[in-house]
């Protein structure tokens, strides 16, 4: 079960990264759009991935030896 | 039968009293008498008094300091410690830990020397405090499964960080089974390890625990004042957030918590980004993108404008319309030194001429003079000894030619010009 929360993360620090790259400067102009291009790709990724999240909740056994995974919805 | 040393004795007495099992952690009420000034290396020396009978008791510096009123002759307190023996003096006295004033209740002695105890080992240390993560992936909750607490977490993450999983370890908050059940959840919170995550995730998949407990009576928190729980989260790998819903007091497990949360909605606040915030972070990014961006193309429009115009001018048209002007502007004035030169030539050749007409012997001819050749050899005749008289000379006047014959020579010339012939030979002259 692949993370939101990581995703997310990995999406938005690239991000950042791109603006950081274009906001330095000195890029030429295919390497600027080429970057300006990744980064609207993983603005939207992120903005989707805002949108669409939702709560998953696991309750655990705790006295057992094998844990369960319910995914149970929201108590 | 055994004669032993004055220190052997000593000792031995001491060992006994040391190793009894009250006198090595004993609570005394007494009376503070014979309370002395604070001695030079910070220690307190007192004594605890009961009707007759009378108790040495030493409060060394590094507790003193915890004193939170001083000591006051006659004050009833409740002291902690170990009994010993004074070997130098052979007084039997008291070792205390922690001295408060009678009157607090026995949970809060038992607190006060827990509190004492676990600070000491270091469980509260602010060095160790761990910062929480900014991105949680998997968010542990140990509290009961019943109850508001649960609800109350679970409604503020799914407002603000629908991105995480939490995981609920169910234990009771509140009775005698509850330490334990806390720890066994906060240990199988720590080796919590999703059976279908991707290789490269670490064991402990859970990034933080919030450990929570709704409202209740104040007795209800001796729970959390529990050395096993406290002990069991400072085992934690994973960091640990106290929610115990308690506002003013402060319990033990929230001192050795990484963060103190004041309510369990407070502390799924603190655990998880906002998504408001995060949603404005990645529009903000995408603004300062689009600025960038259109930044640069313009700058490079500008670069293009400015190369656009030294290109014209240095373009070839431009030096050809250059070169041209200096062409013409060369020929102008090669024309000029041509002309100029032909014009001085021709004054000087005008000049010759006059000069050579003036030299020329046809002016002198046209004065009457003549030129007279030899017609045999083409000379010039200039001296009469040049030819014998009979010889042929050809006469060339201004205009025409005389072929005359010589018929007398004479040497010299006279000085009017006139030349006296020689006597042999008469012509016509008289």
């Amino acid at each position: 079960m692949a993370s939101e929360a990581t995703e997310f993360e990995a999406a938005f620090q690239e991000l950042e990264e791109c603006v950081a790259v274009l906001e330095e400067g000195g890029l030429t102009l295919e390497a600027a759009l080429a970057r300006f291009e990744q980064g609207m790709r993983l603005s939207s990724r992120c903005a989707a991935i805002l949108d669409e999240a939702e709560l998953r909740i696991t309750r655990l056994q705790v006295d057992a030896d094998a844990e369960e995974d319910d995914d149970e919805p929201a108590f | 039968m055994r004669i032993f040393e004055v220190g052997e004795v000593m000792r031995h007495a001491r060992g006994l009293l040391e190793n009894d099992p009250l006198l090595a952690d004993v609570w005394v009420h007494g009376e503070i008498s014979s309370l002395s000034p604070p001695s030079a290396n910070g220690h307190v020396y007192f004594c605890l008094r009961e009707a007759s009978s009378q108790l040495n008791c030493v409060l060394f510096r590094k507790d003193a300091r915890r004193l939170r009123i001083p000591l006051e002759h006659g004050q009833s307190v409740i002291a902690h410690g170990c009994g010993t023996l004074y070997e130098p003096r052979s007084t039997f006295q008291l070792i205390a830990d922690l001295v408060e004033p009678e009157g607090v209740g026995l949970a809060q002695l038992q607190f006060e020397l827990l509190r004492q105890r676990l600070e000491d080992e270091g469980l509260f240390a602010p060095e160790r405090k761990r910062p929480l993560p900014a991105f949680p992936r998997r968010i542990g909750v140990a509290t009961s499964a019943t109850g508001a607490v649960i609800h109350d977490i679970v409604r503020v993450l799914g407002r603000r960080y629908p991105l995480a999983e939490v995981v609920v370890a169910h234990c009771a908050v509140q009775g005698d089974g509850a330490p334990r059940e806390i720890v066994a959840a906060l240990a199988r919170l720590n080796e919590y390890a999703a059976a279908r995550l991707p290789d490269g995730e670490q064991a402990s998949a859970i990034d933080v625990i919030i450990l929570a407990r709704g409202g209740g009576a104040p007795e209800e928190l001796a729970v959390f004042n529990d050395e096993a729980v406290a002990r069991a989260i400072f085992a934690s790998a994973v960091p640990v957030i106290s929610a115990i819903g308690h506002e003013t007091d402060y319990t033990i497990a929230d001192f050795v918590a990484d963060v103190r949360a004041a309510t369990p909605s407070v502390a799924a606040e603190l655990v998880a980004p906002d998504l408001a915030v995060l949603q404005d972070a990645v529009l903000a990014a995408r603004r300062r993108l689009v600025v960038s961006m259109v930044d640069l193309v313009q700058e490079q429009r500008q670069r293009l404008a400015v190369a656009q115009q030294r290109l014209a001018w240095h373009s070839p048209r431009g030096t050809i319309a250059r070169r041209r002007q200096e062409a013409d502007d060369l020929t102008q004035r090669l024309r000029a030194a041509v002309a100029q030169a032909v014009a001085a030539r021709r004054h000087r050749l005008e000049a010759r001429t006059l000069q050579l007409q003036a030299l020329s012997p046809s002016m002198t001819l046209a004065r009457g003079y003549a030129l007279c050749y030899d017609t045999a050899s083409g000379t010039v005749v200039t001296a009469a000894d040049q030819v014998a008289p009979g010889a042929l000379v050809d006469v060339r006047l201004h205009r025409g030619v005389l072929r005359s014959q010589v018929q007398a020579t004479a040497e010299l010339a006279l000085p009017n010009g006139e030349a006296r012939l020689a006597p042999a030979g008469d012509g016509q002259r008289g």
